[in-house]
């Protein structure tokens, strides 16, 4: 071998060994920089950023144990219950310490409006605040007790939260989930108030976003169009999104516009209950009562206690000229509200 | 270039790619996002003002009181007072009174006078309460007033509401010149105890005289006095308290005014805060529409003989388009699409929408507020005084409403409130009422606490202008200026009716032929908030320079026509009398 192709040989090796090590190095300087990202995202409570970045950073490292409990909470927090277990799983696989699984069956239950043993979690998060599961635990227990149909339970435990000073992201959330705790209680001015300081904070709160648009669909639907726009844009929630488009247009008084947007869910999702009620308010009051009535009925044939859609019908059995159906419906409205009445909490 | 050169190039492209990378890969998406702050609605339209306050120049200066300085917060402080627009001396010239409210000093309630004021023309008013007996009553806490010509001589007479009682006041010739007013309550019956609001008088059983309805409010006193508010006190809402059962009175003709109540089998509920006398159904028989604050609105079709039925419900103008009652306050009547037929109208308390309820004919009304566009104006408002005119006289009838709430510490909205000026327009095919920002005048971009309204041609040019009154803060009177701004090219006609030997007209519909259309209009008992407006039929007619046929349908059941009135003009109507002065 001549010296020269010993010489190129040495600097490709070289060159090899260095690309190499970049490599490496680069990848480290990457993992540790998603890491920290992932632990600011977390902080910022922006969950789908952190959703993203764990399931990119167990791609490359599927053995990360405390990433897929991680992941697995995330997923919770976004109500991915698919990406929550496909993580718990893998955490227990990874012989995760069962204690952590627990936990998080627990939360997972609570969120969704399985409030036993909520005052005794609830004690704890007042009693003991610097527990390190108290943050998950307030907020699974603040969602659990909205999803429940507690909200002034759960303005109570955002009193607790709050109380925690949560860092500007986490209290947006915060602020959101209180809002709702005062509209489901129909305080709509004290709803509204939290919504707007809750987006003052975190611009880009998609949840609170939409929380505010709908309230404002009814209470002031010009104010309310800008912010859907925005949500189209960013693809949220893209039917809920487009029917309260249509519902701010029929505010308006804009009823073409309105019924062309319904009419486009409609095709999509023909048996869409919010949708065919949305649709029988538009022909309504384009005084086409027989367009309504139609659809009124498909939705009471499988949801014969839709309040909406009672109310709907009766008004719609009056435009029709049938008083004494109408009349009827009235009464079946009044018994319905006495029913609601009654199941009040 | 050496070898050592090379390496070292290579290290630090490739370092310099690595990180690269892995700056790219943790890039998160940009998601264009700005704050979110409240905004108004953005103006819709500009242009020339409609109205001129022409308050300063007219010499009035008067304001309501409602007691607030004792900083007790009651309910009773909330309602506010009324305006009356009427020609008291029938010297052809609308004149104004005003209810002067009251104190509540010590908790005791006490009255403050009220004022009258005689319409010398062009603007210019004169305070007559001293000579014509305002100033010489007994003073009692007041809100509303009613006006009709209840024993039929030719001259209109006065009911003042307030708490606990009501004061029915005789317009009689005055020994000194002119006429005056008598407290007559004592000897007509009228001596109930408890809190009066609205009323409206109209002839409810077709003898010719004007009948009674009265709304009571609640059961408030400074014995039932509950605290609401939280950091700071404030106003109690209605359902703090047991609603009172409003009152039927049948005027006897002699002065007497007999309790119809049970007779007419009135709902025993009702906060009323507002009602209007009208033909609802098209029977030629007024029907009585009642606004309640937090409870069914009722709905009373007259079925003859001091018969009524209530149909809110049934008929679809007790509650909203989602089956809930509303906070009803201000209460009106139009024809505002060309069907000839009355849809009613009420305002609403912050988070309602201000109903109107389309009138589908055949005793059935249709929640149609969002479809008028009168969504548009959100739920922030509380809305009271209301009227609607053709204040541009493009033929459609228009829309004022004056708002202000009554809590002092509103969560979402705020105590002052801006007025609204809402025109009739063409949408989509349809009759819509679009907010024009702007072209109301100074007025309607103020912020007000505004209550009673009336509407009245004070200047008697054809074109309607605005009374207001407000919660401690001076009456404001609006000139009509749009025939010389938008309206200039527009014409008008206006007719007084007179029925035979004076009898009341309420429940009398008016229609009246132009140019393929048909205009309507009816005589109305009540209406806006506690308030009573310019008695006189009046017309918008656009650019059309001459009319058709006048139909008018006295209310009883007859119809007459007129033909070749001259527009521009008022005239006089008379019953039975087939050529019009």
């Amino acid at each position: 071998m001549s010296r020269r192709v010993k010489t190129v040989l040495a600097i490709v090796l070289g060159f090899g060994l260095l690309t190499a090590a970049g490599w490496h190095f680069s990848k480290q300087i990457r993992k540790s920089a998603r890491k920290s990202a992932i632990r600011t995202a977390l902080a910022d409570r922006d969950l789908t950023l952190a959703n993203r970045l764990l399931n990119e950073h167990l791609r490359d490292d599927d053995d990360d144990r405390e990433a897929h409990l991680l992941a697995a909470r995330t997923a919770r927090r976004l109500d991915d219950l698919t990406g929550a277990n496909r993580h718990l799983n893998r955490y227990r696989e990874l012989e995760g310490d069962p204690k952590e699984v627990e936990m998080e069956l627990i939360l997972r239950g609570s969120q969704s409006g399985n409030l036993t043993g909520a005052t005794g979690a609830m004690k704890l998060c007042v009693e003991q605040p610097d527990n390190p599961s108290v943050p998950l635990m307030i907020e699974a227990l603040t969602r659990g007790y909205l999803a429940a149909g507690r909200p002034q339970l759960a303005v109570d435990a955002t009193d607790v939260w709050l109380k925690r000073n949560p860092a500007p992201g986490e209290r947006a959330y915060v602020l959101f989930l209180r809002g709702r705790g005062f509209e489901l209680q129909g305080k709509i001015p004290e709803a509204l108030a939290l919504y707007r300081e809750a987006l003052a904070l975190n611009p880009r709160l998609q949840e609170g976003t939409f929380a505010l648009a709908e309230v404002l669909s009814r209470e002031s639907p010009l104010e309310a169009l800008p912010l859907y726009d925005r949500l189209r844009e960013e693809g949220y929630k893209p039917t809920e999104v487009a029917l309260g488009t249509a519902r701010c247009r029929r505010q308006l008084g804009e009823l073409d516009l309105a019924a062309g947007l319904v009419a486009t869910l409609e095709t999509a999702q023909p048996t869409n209950i919010a949708v065919l009620v949305e649709a029988a308010k538009i022909e309504l009051d384009r005084r086409r009562p027989a367009e309504a009535e139609r659809r009124l009925k498909a939705v009471l044939a499988v949801a014969p206690k839709h309040r909406d859609a009672n109310v709907q019908l009766a008004r719609c059995l009056r435009d029709l000229g049938r008083d004494a159906d109408a009349l009827a419906q009235t009464e079946a409205v009044r018994r319905l509200d006495a029913e609601l009445e009654g199941k009040k909490p | 270039m050496s070898r050592s050169h090379l390496l070292l190039f290579g290290a630090i492209a490739l370092a310099i790619v690595g990180s690269g990378a892995a700056l790219t890969l943790l890039r998160p998406d940009p998601i264009p996002a700005a704050p979110i702050e409240p905004t108004a609605p953005a103006p819709e339209v500009d242009g020339p003002d409609i109205f001129e306050n022409v308050t300063a120049k007219t010499g009035i200066d008067f304001a309501y009181r409602n007691g607030e300085e004792a900083n007790y917060a009651t309910v009773l402080e909330s309602l506010g007072g009324g305006v009356a627009a009427f020609d008291f001396d029938g010297d052809g010239k609308i004149d104004l009174f005003f209810p002067g409210g009251g104190s509540l000093d010590g908790k005791e309630i006490r009255g403050r006078p009220g004022k009258l004021y005689r319409n010398l023309g062009d603007f210019k008013f004169q305070d007559v309460s001293k000579g014509c007996g305002i100033a010489d009553l007994a003073s009692f806490y007041t809100h509303g007033v009613a006006v009709a010509d209840y024993d039929r001589d030719g001259f209109p007479d006065l009911l003042i509401t307030g708490w606990n009682r009501l004061m029915l006041l005789h317009n009689e010739v005055n020994p000194a010149g002119g006429r005056r007013f008598a407290d007559v309550t004592a000897h007509s019956g009228l001596t109930d105890t408890r809190w009066a609001t609205a009323a409206a008088w109209g002839d409810l059983d077709g003898d010719g005289f004007p009948d009674l309805y009265v709304c009571y409010y609640l059961d408030w006193s400074f014995a039932n006095d509950p605290r609401c508010g939280s950091a700071e006190r404030d106003v109690c809402p209605p359902q703090k308290f047991m609603p009172l059962q409003h009152r039927l009175y049948r005027n006897a003709g002699d002065g007497i005014f007999q309790d119809k109540t049970a007779h007419a089998k009135l709902r025993p509920d009702g906060k009323g805060l507002g009602v209007v006398i009208v033909d609802a159904d098209g029977d030629g028989k007024p029907d009585i529409y009642v606004a309640n604050d937090g409870g069914d609105n009722f709905l009373y079709l007259n079925r003859g003989g001091f018969a009524f039925e209530e149909v809110g419900f049934h008929s679809g103008v007790a509650t909203d388009d989602n089956g809930h009652y509303n906070g009803s306050m201000g209460i009106d009547a139009t024809d505002y699409e060309g069907t000839g037929r009355a849809s009613l109208w009420v305002t609403n308390f912050q988070g309602e929408v201000h109903a109107l309820y389309r009138n589908a004919g055949g005793g059935r009304f249709h929640h149609g507020s969002q479809a008028a566009g009168l969504g548009r104006l959100g739920r922030s408002y509380v809305g009271f005084g209301t009227y609607f005119a053709d204040f541009d006289r493009d033929g459609w009838e228009d829309l004022v409403i004056v708002n202000g709430h009554v809590l002092r510490y509103p969560a979402g909205s705020t105590h002052r409130q801006r007025p609204l000026f809402l025109r009739n327009e063409d949408f989509e095919g349809r009759r819509q009422y679009r907010e024009v920002l702007g072209k109301g005048g100074s007025y309607f971009r103020s912020e007000q606490v505004g209550r009673g309204l009336a509407v009245a041609d004070l200047d008697n040019d054809g074109w309607p202008d605005v009374v207001i009154s407000h919660q401690n803060d001076p009456v404001v009177l609006l000139r009509n200026v749009a025939g010389t701004t938008v309206g200039r090219n527009n014409h008008w006609l206006k007719l007084s009716l007179k029925g035979t030997g004076n009898r009341d007209l309420t429940g009398t519909t008016v229609s009246l032929e132009l140019a393929g259309r048909k205009l309507t209009r009816f005589v109305k008992g009540g209406g806006s908030y506690i308030s009573a407006s310019d008695p006189r039929i009046d017309f918008g007619l656009g650019t059309a320079d001459r009319i058709g046929r006048l139909t008018v349908a006295w209310a009883g059941g007859t119809s007459e026509t007129f033909d070749a009135l001259t527009i521009d003009r008022e005239h006089l109507i008379l019953e039975r009398k087939p050529a019009p002065k």
